[in-house]
């Protein structure tokens, strides 16, 4: 857990709402796994006082012989939207200007070793650590197609943020009829040609991958007498979770670092952290049925 | 250079603190989560997170809210309950070079002798810190607000137990010192101030309060005032140790509290902020203490005040 300031390399707006942040930080990018986050000290003094938390978009370490798009060795980037407080002080800085970096913080996606073709679904503000997860993906020779939904057509990230070798597919929420109809018809297509399913956005898009990924399991189930054997593309998420389908959580956070107890997540664990045992959790974890009771004996251990 | 102060000079258990610094309950955890990123054994003392005598899941959330230079928070005491800690964390502790202070919260006063009793003798407990107002339990806990009962619970814990008991003030009260002396006269071996003040945040889109619970504990750097204040008249009102709490974030905010007479202090928001701010605290206390020629810590203590009124 380091933290440290690190001196910011540029502040570029790509769309409308989103922004991206280079920073020169090679202890981070060393360190830094897709799927973990910061927690950055904005403003002035006290104003505010607590940090906020950004998942890291891509990082180059060092000792990488192939660095994502656009970045240099050592260098970390973060995607935001100015909406509040600190991302409006945040596009406001220079290069040059320095940033108070607490992490890398979370525990990341981690990529089941027997994956070879990997699913990443995103939405809104869930898109930047999917950047990173593709780039990381790509260069480990996996197959990664990026399913990624946004507002509206202005709104589209270019793919030049992403590996060339990834299948970059695009939804818009004006499009379909209603929110998110549209990323979930074509995540139902694309589930079957995926060993893992990584979802990264707003709560309800994660449920109703959850709930994609459940039916799938039915299907499957009531096809078993296929007399091919087990049906292609289910086998590998059967290791660990049901169905092999993690998705990246987030809830208002206070320190970050897995004390204050503010980010909660109800989970057939019990109470956990987003912060610090997540943020990624797997989704049947979170929205599947409860084992326990509401019983304080069923509460997950504090670490 | 001495920055060692005893904590519990009335008990034959004693309470040794290498140095005033001490990290405050419900902002570090059991200790064991920073264990990796910060240098335990340079601390004074943690005090770990407030324990029930069974495990709580906590309040709704919202559970925290930001404010002018503090946060709220109704956390609502999640914690893995008096054996979590028996079983899980007092074994881990006894590992270390740094004393572990229980926060102990109980519904009745039988219930925190309770508790007192089972964590007596466990290895890697080092003393109990009796959180005797908690603002985010909803059946009261409102012991803190009426000295009778403040020591009435005091009594009852020094009956269960010889560790070092230190009692935590709430400040949500018009006479602190009120309570301060019944305390002491209860056999309290130290008393520790301020817990959090009672506050509320409305959001004025969604027009309804920021919290789950309504209102909370307001802690951060704008309590500091009013801690400093209670703490002098706490000072000046017991014999016994003080230690002070409420908006520390640098080691000049610590010698405030020191010079106001508390003999140690507690960091505790601050930690959300920067894990690693205590350790700033002891090296910064360290470096002025050089730079001042000060030898003993002693010095510092109520060095902004005069002599002790006589007690009444």
């Amino acid at each position: 857990m380091l933290l440290m300031s690190y001196p910011i390399v540029s502040m570029e707006q790509l769309t409308r709402q989103l922004w991206l942040a280079r920073f020169r930080a090679p202890e981070l990018a060393a360190a830094a796994r897709p799927g973990q986050f910061v927690m950055i000290g904005g403003g002035e003094g006290w104003d505010p006082l607590l940090r906020r938390p950004f998942s890291i978009c891509q990082a180059y370490s060092p000792s990488s012989n192939r660095g994502p798009a656009g970045l240099d060795p050592g260098e970390v980037s973060i995607l935001f939207s100015p909406g509040k407080k600190v991302t409006v002080w945040l596009a406001q800085r220079k290069p040059g200007d320095k940033l108070d970096v607490l992490g890398p913080l979370g525990n990341g996606f981690t990529v089941s070793p027997k994956s070879r073709r990997i699913l990443l679904i995103a939405g809104g503000w869930g898109i930047a650590p999917m950047i990173g997860m593709a780039a990381e993906a790509v260069a480990k020779g996996l197959s990664v197609t990026f399913l990624a939904e946004f507002a509206d057509s202005s709104q589209v990230l270019p793919g030049s943020l992403l590996p060339s070798e990834a299948r970059y597919l695009v939804t818009t929420q004006d499009v379909s009829q209603g929110a998110n109809r549209s990323v979930i018809d074509l995540a139902r297509q694309l589930l079957d040609g995926a060993d893992e399913v990584f979802v990264s956005g707003p709560t309800e898009m994660l449920e109703m991958v959850h709930k994609l990924g459940r039916s799938a399991d039915k299907a499957t189930q009531s096809s078993s007498q296929n007399p091919e054997g087990t049906p292609k593309g289910l086998t590998i998420r059967r290791i660990g979770d049901p169905f092999g389908m993690y998705g990246l959580f987030e809830e208002p956070m206070g320190c970050g670092t897995g004390i204050c107890l503010s980010c909660v997540i109800e989970t057939r664990r019990g109470l956990l952290r987003c912060c610090a045992d997540g943020p990624v959790f797997p989704l049947e974890e979170v929205f599947g049925p409860s084992e326990t009771q509401s019983s304080p004996f069923g509460i997950a251990e504090l670490r | 250079m001495n920055l060692a102060v005893e904590l519990a000079p009335r008990n034959r258990r004693r309470l040794l603190l290498k140095n005033p610094v001490m990290v405050a309950s419900g902002t570090f955890g059991y200790g064991t989560e920073l264990a990796e990123a910060v240098d335990l054994s340079r601390l004074g003392a943690i005090v770990c997170k407030g324990t029930t005598r069974y495990p709580r899941t906590g309040n709704p959330k919202p559970r925290l809210a930001e404010t002018p230079a503090g946060l709220l928070n109704s956390i609502g005491l999640q914690n893995i309950g008096v054996w979590g800690v028996i079983k899980e964390k007092a074994p881990i502790w006894a590992t270390w070079d740094v004393p572990v202070i229980v926060n102990v919260a109980g519904e009745t006063v039988e219930e925190f002798a309770e508790i007192a009793g089972l964590l007596d003798d466990v290895a890697g407990v080092a003393g109990l810190e009796l959180n005797i107002s908690c603002p985010n339990v909803s059946r009261g806990l409102d012991f803190g607000i009426d000295p009778e009962l403040a020591a009435a619970v005091t009594t009852a814990v020094k009956k269960a137990t010889s560790l070092p008991v230190i009692v935590k003030l709430t400040p949500n009260v018009a006479d602190i010192a009120a309570i301060a002396r019944a305390v002491e006269a209860a056999g309290a071996d130290a008393i520790s101030l301020i817990n959090t003040l009672l506050g509320m945040t409305i959001d004025i889109r969604r027009r309804r309060p920021v919290l789950g619970s309504l209102s909370g504990g307001l802690s951060g750097p704008a309590v500091r005032p009013i801690a400093v204040r209670m703490v002098y008249q706490v000072a000046q009102a017991v014999e016994v140790p003080v230690i002070g709490i409420g908006g520390i974030t640098s080691t000049e905010d610590a010698i405030e509290f020191l010079m106001a007479g508390a003999t140690a202090i507690q960091v505790g928001t601050a930690n959300f902020i920067n894990p690693r701010v205590s350790l700033d605290v002891v090296e910064g206390l360290e470096g002025f203490m050089a730079k001042e020629n000060i030898e003993e810590v002693q010095e510092l203590i109520g060095a902004a005040v005069g002599p002790k009124a006589k007690p009444s």
